[in-house]
């Protein structure tokens, strides 16, 4: 299931009130904005419903968004979701416009595909729907929507660094944090294939590198052993050992263990990356980005990305890209979708689509 | 002393343009330096001969990479017409994968963005149709003769054109149309440098800049071609 719109506010009449408007999401998309306009915060949004449908985190928040179901089909569900002082006032799930789950604060109506009746149920106030009233049979939409919020999974590439070493508790948490990669890459160290292709690809996007490993070490008598990862490069006689690799190399080697490990088991996914390419120098953010659109290309991944990398944004198809315009507590996306015209005047400019943020647009409206 | 930056999308039109400059002006006195988009700078490639007091400078600007020729001239047009004080500046870039009802639009676009600059008449696009490679087969000479040596007939009836006297714009693909021809002969074309330079190097330009049975083959090269002369008659 991909996620296809998001409209968002929070605070609504107080000081700290903020909203982004008119996001349109494809499988692929980047976020584009100059700093501060809230394209970090737009991951958030979408990063902590995630969180607060599979009960990680209790935030506030009123979201509207719109999800496919998958690509081949055409069902369209539509989910209104109000959190308020952490009290559910409003639940709204539509399936290809059909009210199905209208839920007040702790009365609600929702639609069961098994008996094709309507049901009142009493939701405790504090709690989602979603959580409380699963049912395969009865209510797959539900199922479908969590399963979504599942399968998430967010990252900071320039959070990443290799120094920082996350061990994780529980095996989803191998996927879940691209500083518990070496981790990752030791469990996957036996399988053949999928360590070619992670070299692969590293020369791909321009590292010369020959193998890539992880192994155990030990950090001090009282830490115990962490994995770390390692590779040899083509032009140098040793290995490079984790400490010394560079950030920019780190990152991407991260990114593209965990990449290879979903497409290789087919985990249908949404892939929300902040500052991609931070770190990298120009060719290989373009060639990243590139990397990452194709190796998803075809597959139930979808990728969600922010960045002000301006080789990485002219690398990628304009219709791909949300920029993102803030005036005080308002942002709104401007995309292909909602603005096609103007989009299709700025392509026949020939300029890069980075400049698309620049002062001409307006000269293009009129 | 008169200066012109041209800006192209990549190696093919640059390596035209240097074999074209070369065989127009020769002997006129003129110096070529060609500089190639690395990052956020032009890198330089070559520099020219250094004569006392050039009729011509030339810079060939090779944008390149993800980056588009009218945000390579945008960014650096106040710079180069105000500060550096160049005469013109030429952008040459194709029109694939554009479709050709869009020829209009995308100039109009590309002088929008000028169309507040006081040197707004001295900054001009060129889009080949549908590739510079187009500019290449009006001359069919080129495959008559070695290493190629085929005849007319040959592509004629292999390839069902007529390299003669069909209007070159109306292919879709020129470098595809370019690369059978060459196969025809037992070589090939992919855009590589070497090939690239081979074919420019054998181009008649006497024969394209002049041959007037070829203004309504290559419209494109016939603008730029009278547009270039204008600039060096108001210039020189």
């Amino acid at each position: 299931m991909i996620l296809t719109k998001v409209d968002y506010f929070e605070n609504k009449n107080k000081p700290n009130f903020w909203q982004i408007k008119n996001v349109i999401l494809g499988q692929h998309n980047i976020f584009v904005g100059l700093n501060a306009t809230g394209k970090s915060r737009l991951l958030n949004v979408i990063n902590n419903l995630a969180k607060i449908l599979t009960q990680k985190i209790r935030r506030n928040g009123n979201w509207d968004l719109e999800f496919l179901k998958n690509k081949g089909s055409k069902v369209v569900y539509k989910y209104e979701l109000r959190i308020n002082n952490l009290i559910i006032d409003c639940e709204k799930i539509y399936e290809n416009g059909t009210l199905i789950l209208d839920r007040e604060k702790e009365k609600g109506t929702i639609f069961s595909k098994k008996t094709n009746e309507t049901e009142e149920y009493s939701p405790p106030i504090d709690e989602l729907t979603i959580n409380i009233r699963r049912d395969l049979e009865h209510y797959p939409f539900l199922e479908d929507i969590i399963n979504w919020a599942k399968e998430l999974l967010g990252y900071t590439f320039s959070g990443v660094q290799t120094n920082l070493i996350t061990v994780p508790m529980k095996p989803e948490g191998l996927l879940t944090d691209l500083n518990a990669v070496p981790y990752l890459l030791l469990e996957s160290m036996n399988d053949e294939n999928l360590i070619n292709k992670i070299v692969e690809d590293l020369n791909e996007i321009g590292y010369s590198v020959e193998k890539v490993g992880a192994r155990k070490q030990s950090v001090g008598a009282n830490l115990g052993e962490v994995s770390l990862v390692s590779i040899k490069e083509l032009d140098l006689k040793c290995t490079t050992e984790q400490g010394v690799m560079s950030q920019g190399m780190f990152r991407a080697l991260s990114l593209i263990v965990i990449l290879e490990h979903i497409v290789k088991h087919k985990i249908s996914s949404t892939i929300v990356i902040d500052d991609l390419g931070e770190g990298l120098d120009f060719e290989r953010s373009s060639k990243l980005t590139r990397l990452l659109f194709e190796r998803t290309k075809g597959t139930n991944i979808q990728l969600i990305v922010t960045s002000n990398d301006r080789f990485l944004i002219n690398a990628v198809d304009l219709k791909n890209i949300n920029f993102l315009k803030r005036q005080g507590p308002n942002v709104e996306a401007l995309n292909y979708s909602n603005n096609k015209e103007l989009f299709d005047k700025f392509i026949l400019t020939g300029l890069n689509n980075f400049d698309f943020l620049s002062t001409k647009l307006d000269q293009l409206k009129n | 002393m008169k200066k012109i930056a041209f800006f192209v999308e990549g190696h093919t039109e640059k390596i035209f343009l240097e074999y074209f400059l070369t065989e127009y002006l020769a002997p006129t006195n003129y110096t070529i330096d060609t500089y190639l988009l690395v990052g956020d700078n032009f890198k330089t490639i070559s520099k020219g001969i250094d004569y006392e007091n050039p009729s011509y400078y030339f810079y060939i600007y090779t944008v390149g990479n993800d980056e588009r020729v009218s945000s390579a001239i945008l960014e650096r047009a106040d710079n180069l017409m105000i500060k550096e004080g160049y005469d013109a500046i030429i952008g040459i870039r194709d029109l694939f994968p554009n479709n050709r009802t869009l020829l209009n639009q995308i100039q109009n676009s590309f002088e929008s963005l000028f169309s507040d600059k006081e040197f707004s008449h001295q900054i001009f696009l060129f889009v080949s149709i549908m590739e510079v490679e187009a500019w290449f087969l009006a001359d069919y000479n080129l495959f008559l003769e070695p290493p190629v040596e085929i005849t007319i007939e040959l592509i004629n009836e292999t390839l069902n054109i007529d390299i003669v006297s069909d209007n070159i714009e109306t292919y879709r693909n020129p470098t595809t149309v370019l690369d059978r021809i060459m196969r025809l002969g037992g070589g090939s074309y992919s855009k590589h440098q070497t090939e690239v330079h081979s074919i420019c190097s054998r181009l008649d330009y006497c024969f394209l800049c002049f041959d007037v049975t070829f203004y309504s083959r290559i419209q494109a090269f016939n603008n730029f071609f009278n547009v270039f002369n204008t600039i060096l008659e108001d210039t020189a």
